[in-house]
């Protein structure tokens, strides 16, 4: 078994629910969401984001503005649509089904 | 000295030097040649193009002038990652499945640009693969023969003609540009530096600061033996030079040795610098506790050549003062 392999796939499917995560509660930049995806060691190229931003935004879960930087070139700001809280607490179910669904597997005796 | 120009990346101005902008534009453009079926990938490029220019902006915040090097680009290129794997696999568009196995190069395509390869080969000098100056292993790259094969054949020729073994490395090393860009270290190979290839071969290069850690414990071994190999080479040729039997009242002797004058004062500093640079190297050797790392020939070799200029230079000394 490749374990890396399974370990990205992991990740890789969490990590569409990570961003949405963060940008339920306030509008992100994009830099800002890798910053936290860092800490949280969910990201490991940040290549990986721009593409998953892009697509989340064609399927109408999330949106940008732009807005002016005192520090550089104009940002884009990401936050959740109407249908991305929608869909978000789907998943926030889904996650707590699976969490339960591994504590139960791994505490069998 | 190197060349360099002013871009400008995601709206930010800086200037780049001419190699580091080579791999840099290979990469953005393998990024562009992933998403050129996606709909909004040129939106994507952008969105990359300007978190790079962010990241170069922070790390050289710094500094006076904003000067983006080659080894800045890898590390960032590194922290991107492979344009590869950076297509999102879940995406609904079916054009995307295509263009994720085109990033990823099926091993058939591989292969038929390996074999095609021996065409547009260009001859480099590989820094990935050096002893000196990489000449030898640009050369088996060219060849495409055993790199340990073509350096000992080197080193018979070398011995040889110590001159023109020399001259002409010193000459390869000058005039055979070292491969530096990925898209270089594929022509090197034979591999054709398409978008796909960059792609594939890009981010394998090691972190720019992984492989400084690596010379630097290295050098231990290979610089080391290599300028100690040098040294004894130069030793040898004195050996047979050297007028050991000054004493004895040889007239063809001396006046050899007045003949070639020059040369062998060179040699005697040779010597008297070999006298004072082992200790050195040994000394500095065992501060970084690294002995374990130096082979036992080269332990050999430093200490039969610490002796044998102590003979030298007792033997000229001798001869100078006569």
């Amino acid at each position: 078994m490749n374990v890396e392999n399974v370990k990205s796939q992991m990740r890789k499917g969490m990590l569409e629910y990570c961003v949405m995560l963060l940008l339920e509660k306030k509008a992100c930049y994009s830099s800002d969401i890798i910053d936290e995806l860092e800490h949280a060691n969910m990201i490991v190229v940040e290549g990986t984001l721009y593409p998953l931003l892009s697509r989340l935004k064609k399927e109408g879960l999330l949106d940008y503005e732009w807005q002016e930087s005192t520090v550089g070139p104009p940002r884009k700001y990401y936050k959740l649509t109407d249908e991305g809280h929608r869909v978000l607490l789907l998943l926030d179910e889904n996650w707590n089904v699976l969490n339960r669904a591994i504590d139960r597997i791994k505490n069998i005796k | 000295m190197k060349k360099s120009f002013n871009v400008n990346l995601g709206g930010r101005l800086f200037q780049i030097d001419e190699d580091a902008y080579e791999q840099l534009s290979d990469y953005l453009t393998s990024i562009r040649s992933c998403f050129k079926n996606n709909d909004s990938g040129e939106e994507i490029a952008n969105d990359i193009e300007m978190r790079m220019g962010e990241l170069f902006d922070t790390a050289l915040s710094g500094f006076r002038d904003k000067i983006v090097t080659l080894v800045l680009v890898n590390e960032i290129i590194a922290r991107m990652g492979k344009p590869e794997s950076m297509v999102d696999e879940s995406d609904e568009d079916v054009a995307v499945d295509n263009e994720a196995d085109k990033c990823k190069g099926n091993d058939e395509s591989k292969n038929k640009s390996n074999e095609k390869a021996t065409i547009n080969k260009k001859l480099y000098r590989d820094g990935d693969n050096k002893m000196l100056g990489g000449v030898i292993g640009g050369l088996s790259a060219y060849l495409a023969i055993d790199v340990t094969l073509l350096r000992i054949i080197a080193i018979v020729l070398f011995f040889v003609s110590v001159f023109w073994g020399f001259l002409f490395y010193l000459i390869a090393w000058a005039i055979i540009p070292l491969a530096v860009t990925t898209a270089d270290k594929l022509r090197m190979k034979g591999v054709e530096p398409t978008p796909e290839n960059i792609a594939e071969n890009i981010v394998r290069e090691e972190p720019a600061i992984n492989k400084i850690m690596r010379n630097i414990k290295e050098v231990g071994n290979k610089g080391a033996s290599a300028l100690l190999t040098i040294l004894l080479c130069i030793l040898i040729a004195g050996i047979f030079t050297t007028p050991y039997s000054i004493n004895y009242s040889g007239g063809a002797v001396y006046s050899s040795m007045t003949l070639f004058l020059p040369f062998h004062l060179f040699m005697w500093w040779i010597a008297i610098a070999t006298i004072i640079a082992i200790p050195v190297v040994s000394i500095i050797i065992t501060v970084s506790s690294k002995w374990k790392e130096v082979g036992m020939l080269v332990k050999i070799l430093m200490l039969v050549n610490w002796i044998l200029a102590l003979c030298k230079v007792f033997m000229y000394t001798r001869f100078f003062l006569i």
